[in-house]
């Protein structure tokens, strides 16, 4: 065997170490941090899949005169009376091409209920199957049906897939709020996901009428979008 | 073969101290610390899962009656309930239920921030109530919010568990406090309720710790006073 230098061991086993430990997962890190993006793609909720959501009143805080622009949109339920499906529907896209993934999970929560004011349900979004909040789409004069969580699985563009998810109902809530009729109030809280509204649907000065009708499974259609970059 | 040893030894302690040098950069890059906290949906899901078995609260405390629902409430207070419903709903202006309001103003801390005021409600041309509400950051950095109302009526649907529902004082006044399922009040509602001539002021906190909660209750008490 050829003598090989000390230091020349003592140099390779340094560079070694060095890369063994950069290679090595940091503890605690918890979820993979995969730096894919994500995009969710909020739909009209209520009706059944496939059907045309009809809008009753366009972007607005609260749906009376004179109109003051928001970001919630009311959605009728073709329904007279209550207790009337209220679904937690998007397209979901990620930038990973690896097939369907589950790029966040959805817990629904009451957040108010109708004995001080309006029944507000919303559902918190939080990313794949382990991390952070990332976005809370809202829905008033809603009381939570389904409490479970839920998986919300992505794919590449232009593959889509969606989530259609029964998670409330309808509820009286007129007693203390300002509403007429069952109809979701449907909106979103801030958080940390980057957030854009589709500009598409008009403010309520524009319409608060009863028949402008939305397909609630065309992606062109979605309320507002999240978007998000996995791990950051 | 001895120095071979001699050198794998060596090798070994070199990686562990580059793991440990790798690390330490990663911390100081603060890699870590920028990372959210995660959200255990695992969690928040088995509280509510260990609050729904237990007994539900059916009853009346300080004059306010409360049940799962409107089932479970005495006729008289169905029928009261029904009465208003009956006659309709409307939006009136806040000065026409003047006599709801509060004597003085709330005075939550400054990070509680106030939402736009809403009409009151008129049912059955009777003035129904006020209600006032607030945003705030809340446990974990998540949306808190703060619902109060002063409304006629004394009984409320609340599903809770009667081991949350005590009676408390806030502020010099008695009230029915219904705790968060955990002091923490990670996604969770609490309320507060105060009985009034009038019928009974409300407060309803999501995502406030049970601390928070009695903060708010307070400022709510001196206002009423």
């Amino acid at each position: 065997m050829r003598h090989i230098p000390m230091r020349f061991i003592a140099a390779g086993a340094l560079i070694i170490g060095f890369l063994g430990g950069l290679a090595l997962p940091l503890p605690g890190r918890g979820n993979a941090t995969t730096g894919d993006a994500i995009t969710v793609y909020m739909q009209p909720p209520t009706l059944g899949w496939g059907s045309s959501s009809r809008l009753t009143c366009g972007r607005h805080t609260t749906c009376l005169s004179p109109y003051a622009t928001g970001s919630a949109l009311d959605w009728d339920d073709n329904n007279t009376g209550y207790g009337n499906p209220v679904y937690y529907r998007s397209y979901n896209f990620t930038s990973n091409t690896g097939g369907i993934i589950q790029v966040a999970r959805g817990l629904p929560l009451q957040t108010q209920t109708a004995q001080d004011g309006c029944a507000i349900m919303s559902v918190w979004v939080a990313e794949g199957t382990s991390g952070p909040l990332r976005a809370i789409p809202k829905y008033d004069h809603v009381n939570v049906y389904n409490a479970a969580s839920f998986p919300i699985w992505g794919r590449a563009y232009p593959q889509t897939q969606y989530t259609n998810r029964r998670v409330g109902s309808t509820v009286d809530d007129r007693a203390l709020c300002s509403t007429t009729g069952s109809h979701v109030h449907e909106d979103y809280y801030p958080h940390s996901a980057s957030y854009t509204q589709n500009t598409a649907y008009p403010t309520a000065q524009e319409y608060h009428g009863t028949s402008r009708t939305y397909a609630n499974n065309n992606v062109n259609n979605y309320t507002r979008r999240f978007q998000w970059t996995e791990g950051r | 073969m001895k120095r071979i040893a001699l050198t794998l030894a060596l090798l070994g302690v070199l990686a562990g101290v580059g793991f440990g040098i790798a690390k330490l950069v990663g911390e100081v890059r603060g890699t870590e610390a920028q990372r959210p906290t995660a959200t255990d949906f695992g969690t928040i899901e088995a509280r509510r899962a260990t609050e729904t078995a237990q007994p539900r609260f059916v009853g009346e405390l300080l004059g306010i009656f409360i049940g799962p629902t409107e089932g479970t409430w005495p006729k008289d207070l169905q029928d009261e309930a029904s009465q208003r419903l009956a006659g309709g709903c409307v939006d009136v202006p806040r000065v026409e239920a003047k006599s709801l309001d509060f004597p003085r103003p709330i005075a939550l801390p400054k990070e509680y921030s106030p939402e736009d005021l809403v009409p009151a409600r008129s049912c059955g041309g009777q003035v129904a109530g006020l209600t006032w509400g607030y945003t705030v950051s809340g446990v974990e950095g998540i949306p808190g919010h703060v619902q109060i109302s002063r409304s006629v009526g004394k009984a409320r649907t609340y599903d809770v568990a009667s081991d949350r529902v005590s009676i408390e004082h806030f502020g010099g006044r008695d009230a029915i406090f219904i705790r968060p399922v955990t002091p923490d009040g990670l996604a969770q509602i609490a309320y507060v309720l105060f009985p009034e001539p009038f019928g009974v002021t409300g407060v309803q906190t999501f995502n406030l710790s049970e601390a928070d909660t009695t903060v708010v209750a307070q400022a709510v008490a001196e206002a009423s006073k």
